[in-house]
């Protein structure tokens, strides 16, 4: 057994010159009663993360991904600040009910729309609606398939089946026909389509955790696991879960775009918030006719193509930046990958 | 050697109700380990070994595989035999209170709970391939000390009181000295030139300290609420209000201290099965290890709670030779450190030859001999383990073409009649078909499941 003791191997010729073992100094003895302790408990962590980043910079469409994502946050933190807002629900656009202006016209960057509504309010303000819209319907959304899908997979049998034909009623009618039906019978606001939207989405999450999880049971660190006495809900919480999470949450990340994309859809046609709400599907909508016809305003027509183009890419910006980064954390949440 | 017998395995039937039939998987396995002693179970893949093994530790998948018959009597430590629930379990009748004078208890009959008690603490399993036994989401030092979270909640939590006590008490003044590498790799003293070990942090000679601050008390956070909840964990392990407690995020906290004094046994027990660099290998994946290292770390985990009774399924099959030899040595070390008995699963008749004390040789889901290692090798009964102690390859024979044992394994759907091997046997005779041959006693400790032995004493 040589490799049992790395000290045999250092040569120690003379007695004389005995050299200092090299002992690390350590501070405190490590404890979690006091506060070094505490810094030290962290310590580790703080270096995952570090080498979690260093991976994450090598790879340039993360970076995009991430930049942009950042970007956005941004500018939907500092939205009062960029579009500081009236008197009214700051949601609501300013509109000095005319037709659309120019982008560059009185002060107007980005022109406005529908009843002379700013569009660069529209946009700045309509980050915050996107990103509350997107987390709050996948974040719910994940935390329902996720409890669904794994109790389901790990259990399997009857409750098996109990649960995946309710996930299946869900997934057997197209996903924006139920969230209109769902809609419609709701009052129309932004609450009733994040609901809506939430409702539709979580059988997809629950099948695919479902699945992963009734692979993952079947390995022998499950057994055992089993073999060293863990309770059974534990096992499924703590060893079975975070071994079949990662490609939840790489679809989860990638899902915030396509949430964006749906709500904007369900605005469109008119089942989201009312016209002049800040939100960038809604405002698409608004702007279609403007986009198709010509508008005459002071005898000179013409079409604003920027009542529609603008909130367009905003909504292909976002959606973009985020499956970007889901795809970049898909190589950075396997530990397998990692170092 | 001590003869107390640990565990007894008496007459045990296991079958797997598959579609295509009904696998009579174990037919009748007796066996019995004695205190500190290793207990080989020889046999050819699909025999049953692991499925005897398993059923040892409750692990038998419940549909498909049923136990239709048989006693696994396990002599249980009185600590876990005085937890509430296993004492419900003997019940007030005559026999079961005999049963719990003699601490035996019927592993097969035990509900979930109970058996949970003894899994990992009492009986403890080390698995084929490390690689997979290893969850490769949690360190390898995460994965010891759950096991040493899980059943040794009472001792953590009194260290822990005296920690807190300790880190109480006033400063004291302490000499500065330093650590200088001695002869054969040993640290000593600066001051006194005295031996002292890696991880002390103060001369046990001398009393000069190698750290800045020796003692560890600086501001103690919390010591009251710490001081209530180890002082109720210390009395009730298994406490409902803490169980609920760990549940919550930010109140869980609590259990810092405790995981912290399970990361340092884990760390105890990985110097124990003598990894280099434990403290780096405390924080690394299992996929940075190599597979003996992984092995080594299967083997502190299974051997943290010092169990009664160590499961080695096949352990070193995975490895390549060289380590092999390694990890059997070290089970063998530190089984006559902690008086452990091992059952050793193995397909290699190598193994058996090298760490058993008493073999059983099974075949087809029977035992078929159980004896002594030195008379199971000098001179095997069963036709079948003549044919496998021929089937080994020697090195001072020339023979053009290795022996074999005729014939391959029985479908265990159906299973030849009478005795299981007489499809393969050379002396088979019309009894064999009919009629399945009880393990009998030839010579003292040397059994055989065979017509051949049966017939000297039925004529």
């Amino acid at each position: 057994m040589t490799d049992d003791n790395p000290k045999k191997d250092i040569p120690n010729a003379d007695k004389k010159a005995i050299p200092e073992a090299k002992v690390p100094e350590r501070k405190a003895k490590s404890n979690i009663f006091n506060i070094e302790g505490l810094t030290k408990e962290i310590e580790p962590r703080i270096r995952e993360l570090k080498s979690s980043f260093l991976l994450f910079r090598e790879n340039i469409t993360a970076m995009i991904g991430l930049v942009l994502v950042l970007f956005i946050v941004i500018v939907a933190v500092c939205a009062p600040l960029i579009c500081p807002p009236g008197l009214g629900d700051p949601m609501d656009m300013p509109k000095d009910i005319k037709p659309p202006k120019k982008p560059g016209s009185d002060g107007h960057i980005l022109g406005t729309g529908h009843h002379g509504a700013d569009m660069l309010y529209g946009i700045v303000w309509g980050a915050r609606t996107s990103i509350t819209t997107s987390l709050f319907v996948v974040l719910t959304g994940l935390l329902i398939g996720l409890v669904v899908g794994a109790i389901a997979g790990y259990y399997g049998g009857k409750v098996d089946n109990l649960m995946m034909r309710i996930t299946d009623i869900f997934l057997s009618l197209p996903a924006l026909i139920l969230a209109m039906a769902i809609a419609s019978i709701l009052e129309r606001n932004l609450q009733n389509m994040m609901l809506a939207l939430i409702i539709v989405w979580w059988p997809s999450y629950a099948r695919l955790i479902r699945a992963q999880v009734m692979s993952v049971k079947e390995n022998t660190s499950v057994e055992a696991a089993r073999a060293i006495g863990v309770k059974k809900s534990s096992i499924l919480f703590k060893h079975i879960i975070p071994n079949s999470i990662s490609p939840l949450i790489v679809s989860a990340t990638m899902d915030i775009g396509s949430v964006v994309l749906v709500a904007a859809g369900l605005s469109y046609i008119g089942f989201g918030v009312n016209s002049g709400y800040a939100e960038w599907g809604r405002m698409i909508s608004d702007g279609k006719d403007y986009f198709m016809l010509p508008v005459t305003y002071y005898g000179t027509s013409y079409v604003a193509w920027w009542v529609a183009v603008f909130p367009g890419i905003a909504i292909l910006t976002f959606a973009m930046s985020f499956s970007l980064l889901g795809d970049a954390l898909r190589d950075i949440l396997d530990p397998r990958l990692r170092r | 050697m001590d003869d107390e017998v640990i565990l007894e395995i008496e007459d045990l039937f296991i079958n797997f109700y598959t579609k295509a039939g009904v696998v009579k998987a174990i037919d009748g396995v007796t066996l019995s380990i004695r205190k500190g002693e290793t207990f080989g179970l020889v046999g050819e893949s699909g025999c049953g070994k692991s499925v005897t093994a398993n059923s040892i530790m409750g692990l038998v998948q419940s549909p498909p595989g049923k136990i239709e018959k048989g006693i696994i009597r396990f002599t249980t430590p009185r600590e876990i035999l005085s937890k509430a629930n296993i004492k419900k379990h003997f019940g007030r009748t005559d026999l079961n209170a005999e049963m719990y004078r003699s601490s035996k208890i019927d592993i097969l009959k035990l509900n979930k709970k109970d058996i949970r008690l003894i899994r990992g603490r009492a009986i403890s399993m080390i698995f084929q391939e490390p690689m997979s036994a290893l969850n490769p989401v949690f360190t390898a030092g995460d994965q010891i000390s759950e096991i040493i979270l899980l059943h040794e909640k009472k001792e953590l939590a009194e260290t822990i009181l005296k920690k807190l006590e300790d880190g109480r008490k006033p400063k004291k003044k302490y000499k500065k000295a330093k650590k200088k590498l001695g002869q054969k790799g040993e640290s000593r003293c600066s001051n006194c030139n005295g031996i002292v070990l890696d991880d002390q942090d103060i001369c046990p000679q001398c009393d000069s300290s190698f750290i800045r601050n020796p003692g560890g008390n600086g501001p103690q956070l919390g010591y009251g609420f710490y001081k209530r909840i180890y002082t109720k964990m210390a009395s009730n392990p298994d406490d409902k209000i803490l169980a609920t407690m760990a549940m919550i995020p930010l109140i869980r906290r609590y259990r810092r201290p405790m995981i912290k004094e399970a990361n340092e046994k884990a760390l105890r027990m990985l110097r124990l099965v003598r990894i280099p660099d434990p403290k780096n290998v405390m924080k690394s994946f299992p996929h940075e290890l190599s597979g003996g290292m992984q092995q080594r770390v299967m083997i502190a985990i299974a051997l943290s709670c010092r169990p009664q009774l160590l499961i080695a399924d096949e352990p070193t099959t995975a490895l390549d030779v060289t380590i092999q030899a390694q990890i059997l040595k070290l089970i063998q070390e530190l089984q006559e450190e902690m008086g452990t008995s091992v059952l050793m699963i193995t397909h290699n008749l190598g193994i058996v030859a090298e760490v058993c004390d008493r073999v059983g040789v099974m075949y087809a889901g029977c035992l078929v001999e159980r004896a002594d290692t030195e008379s199971v090798f000098k001179e095997p009964l069963h036709p079948y383990t003549q044919g496998l102690m021929n089937s080994i390859p020697k090195v001072d024979l020339e023979l053009t073409r290795l022996e074999t044992i005729e014939g391959n394994v029985p479908n265990l759907i159906k299973p030849p009649s009478g005795c299981r091997f007489h499809t393969r046997c050379p002396y088979v005779m019309e009894h064999c078909k009919k009629e399945k041959p009880p393990l009998i006693e030839i010579t003292s400790g040397h059994s055989v499941a065979c017509h051949l032995y049966g017939g000297v004493d039925n004529g």
